[in-house]
Parts: structure tokens; C-alpha cells; sequence
């Protein structure tokens, strides 16, 4: 797990009546949680394989790659299914249930 | 006058809801209904057929994905329809396909 801390500070500025000027300083900490690498692994190798069998081929940027496989790999950990992490949802756990956008997605596969 | 909008609110709520609910139903009653795609279509996840063109074929709607267990679904193609196509060599061959409205054409 990643930790991301950033800190800002404010001065408080009004006609109103209050305590003299102060600086605040607050810590905020924004957790982003990496997908296990186990998972990661195990999207890689179901990647390659699909691509492998359906006759298609990575992005040119690795980079791009990269992202889709840990984002698949997260999804995997939190939702137990791998679902599109390109997409948004309104309810993740519905739709990993449902299965439309689990990768290989129906549009994917179908068309 | 306060009570007055509450309420109206409330109502507003209940029909919306309810609105919701019958678009939903509407969409699980055209289940087992006869379509025809109206647009070219090529699909390639049909057993041992490269690429098929679905336009001017007749299927029967087996399911409506964009519902499931009451929640709405994200689904851009929802409506899981089966197709019979007649493939030299194998006979029938059935196959489901998502499709969206814009594609279908409802038989009567």
C-alpha cells in the first residue's frame, strides 16, 4: 500500500469577528491500494493467453498495458471477478455479479 | 406551505421510482419477443466461424441484462438474443449475441 501525504496551509481571512490569524496545517493521507502480486501476475498470464487465442496484440505503449493489468488485478482482489477497469460504475459489486464488463468483456468477445 | 412541499417531494419520489420500475419492466416483458437485426453486424465469438454478419437475422430475445437481482446495470448492449443459423456441414448451430435497440427490429 502506497501512502500519498500532502499538507497545505490556510490563513483565515474575515470581516468577521474571530481569533487573530492563524496558519493551519493538516495532514491528508490518501491511501490507494495496490493490487496483490500474485493477482497481477495472474491477469498477465490470462492477457497474454487471450490475446494469444484470439489473435490480437497489446497496446504499442506498455505503459498503457501495464495500467489495464493492475487495474484488472485490483478489481480481481476487491470484487473477486476482473472487472473492465476503463470503465466507471455506480454499483462495482453489481456489476462484477452480473458479469457484462468482466474481462473479457461481451463486447470484447462478441464484436 | 411547508408540509405542502414535503409532501409534493414525496410524490415526486414515488413517481420517479415508479417510472423506473415499469421502464424495467417494459424491458423484461419484451423477453421472448421475435427481433430481426436491422443493421450490419459482424460477430466472431461463434464456434468454428471466423466472423458471421448477423444483419437480416431472426432471433428470439432470451434475456434482458441491463437488471440484475433489482439493481441497473451498465450494460451498452442488453439484450441477450438467441440466433438458430443453419452452417454447411454442422447443421444447426444456436448462439446468443448482445445486441442493443438501435440494432433490432421487433416482429410482431
Amino acid at each position: 500500500m502506497t501512502l500519498q501525504a500532502s499538507f497545505f496551509n490556510f490563513g483565515s481571512i474575515s470581516s468577521l469577528p474571530c481569533p487573530p490569524r492563524t496558519f493551519r496545517q493538516r495532514f491528508v493521507i490518501r491511501a490507494k491500494v495496490e493490487p496483490s502480486e500474485k493477482s497481477v501476475e495472474i491477469m498477465r498470464k490470462f492477457s497474454e493467453q487471450y490475446a494469444r487465442r484470439s489473435g490480437t496484440y497489446f497496446c504499442m505503449d506498455k505503459g498503457v498495458t501495464s495500467v489495464v493489468i493492475k487495474g484488472l488485478a485490483e478489481h480481481k482482489d476487491t470484487l473477486g471477478a476482473p472487472l473492465c477497469p476503463c470503465r466507471h460504475y455506480d454499483d462495482k459489486a453489481a456489476e462484477a455479479g452480473q458479469g457484462f464488463w468482466n474481462c473479457p468483456c461481451v463486447p470484447m468477445r462478441e464484436r | 406551505s411547508c408540509q405542502a412541499v414535503s409532501t409534493a417531494s414525496l410524490d415526486k419520489d414515488e413517481k420517479n421510482a415508479s417510472v423506473s420500475g415499469s421502464a424495467e419492466a417494459d424491458e423484461e416483458a419484451k423477453v421472448g419477443a421475435k427481433v430481426k437485426v436491422k443493421v450490419p453486424l459482424k460477430v466472431y465469438h461463434v464456434v468454428r466461424v471466423p466472423e458471421l454478419d448477423l444483419i437480416g437475422m431472426e432471433g428470439v430475445i432470451k434475456q434482458y441484462v441491463g437488471i440484475w437481482k433489482g439493481k441497473p446495470i451498465s450494460a451498452n448492449l442488453p439484450y441477450k438474443v438467441e440466433f438458430l443459423k443453419e452452417i454447411e456441414g454442422r447443421g444447426p448451430v444456436k448462439f446468443f449475441v448482445h445486441l442493443k435497440e438501435e440494432e433490432l427490429e421487433f416482429l410482431d
